[in-house]
């Protein structure tokens, strides 16, 4: 189990991006809860300058970006993973408003919070007994 | 990794293309030290061990983690990383989840030549990154001779 969850998935993307390397789909993490959709995906090694955020037609598309230069003159003599970016994309029910999408980048994690409008909220209806 | 470079048709001088190959080709074939499997792969988190001159930088990738729940600790020639990481920490319905929670724990033996007590350790954007210095002694050192 623990060696599923380390390995990073690397992904295809149906656009090909003009520079060259190795992309990843970050794992994340959707919870909903009675107000807003939650998403958190992992990001190490991103920072927030980075990452770019679409929401358009329903699609939710989160991009992070790797800078190598910080290997330098390393070399490496044991790697259990790899490092690049990152591009994940999920199709997010119709009714979030993306300008009310707030996003927090902390410690590589980014955090999502997708708010419902009011009408898809659950409400309580109340029984009245005759 | 040159090879497949130039003959793909891809910009060989891509600097982000050559990190990650180089990289992948140690995953599958590490060398040195390490190559022997010492450090139990398969257990979490993968860490990345980096050579140059001054020193090796062991990377371990573990975002949202709270830097004080982060535990490095050396002992000897073994360097010890712990620490626990929670989820995303709002109730909800779940639905998905690829990201672990829990606590996590993994010794790694450095070879003779470097100082982990000299270890420094930081962690940036989710990544743990711990740079241990070759010790004193195995710098290389002029000994004068006494000419009588």
């Amino acid at each position: 189990m623990a060696n599923e969850v380390a390995v990073k998935q690397e992904t295809e993307s149906p656009d090909e991006n003009l520079q060259p390397g190795r992309i990843y789909a970050p794992n994340v993490e959707i919870r909903e809860t009675d107000d807003a959709l939650w998403l958190w995906a992992d990001l190490p090694g991103v920072d927030e300058e980075s990452v770019d955020i679409r929401l358009e037609n329903d699609v939710l598309r989160i991009s992070g970006d790797v800078k190598p230069d910080e290997f330098g003159n390393l070399t490496p003599v044991y790697t259990e993973y790899n490092v690049g970016s990152f591009r994940r994309s999920f199709r997010l029910p119709s009714n979030i408003d993306s300008g009310q999408v707030e996003a927090k980048m902390r410690h590589g994690v980014l955090e999502l919070r997708m708010p419902k409008p009011p009408a898809a909220r659950p409400m309580q209806i109340p029984i009245t007994v005759q | 990794m040159t090879r497949s470079i130039l003959m793909s048709g891809v910009n060989p001088f891509s600097r982000l293309l050559q990190v990650q190959d180089a990289l992948e080709n140690s995953r599958v074939a590490p060398s040195g030290w390490f190559a022997s499997g010492l450090l139990g792969k398969g257990t979490f988190p993968p860490v990345n061990i980096l050579r140059d001159d001054a020193g090796c930088i062991v990377r371990f990738e573990v975002p949202g983690l709270d830097p004080e729940a982060i535990s490095v600790q050396s002992q000897g020639q073994t360097l010890t990383v712990s620490g626990k990481r929670s989820g995303g920490g709002e109730p909800g319905t779940l639905h998905r989840n690829e990201r672990w929670h829990g606590e996590f724990k993994r010794s790694i033996e450095l070879p003779n030549d470097l100082a982990p007590s000299q270890a420094e350790a930081s962690y940036q954007n989710g990544v743990i990154s711990i740079r241990v210095p070759v010790c004193e002694e195995s710098k290389p050192k002029q000994i004068t001779i006494q000419a009588n």
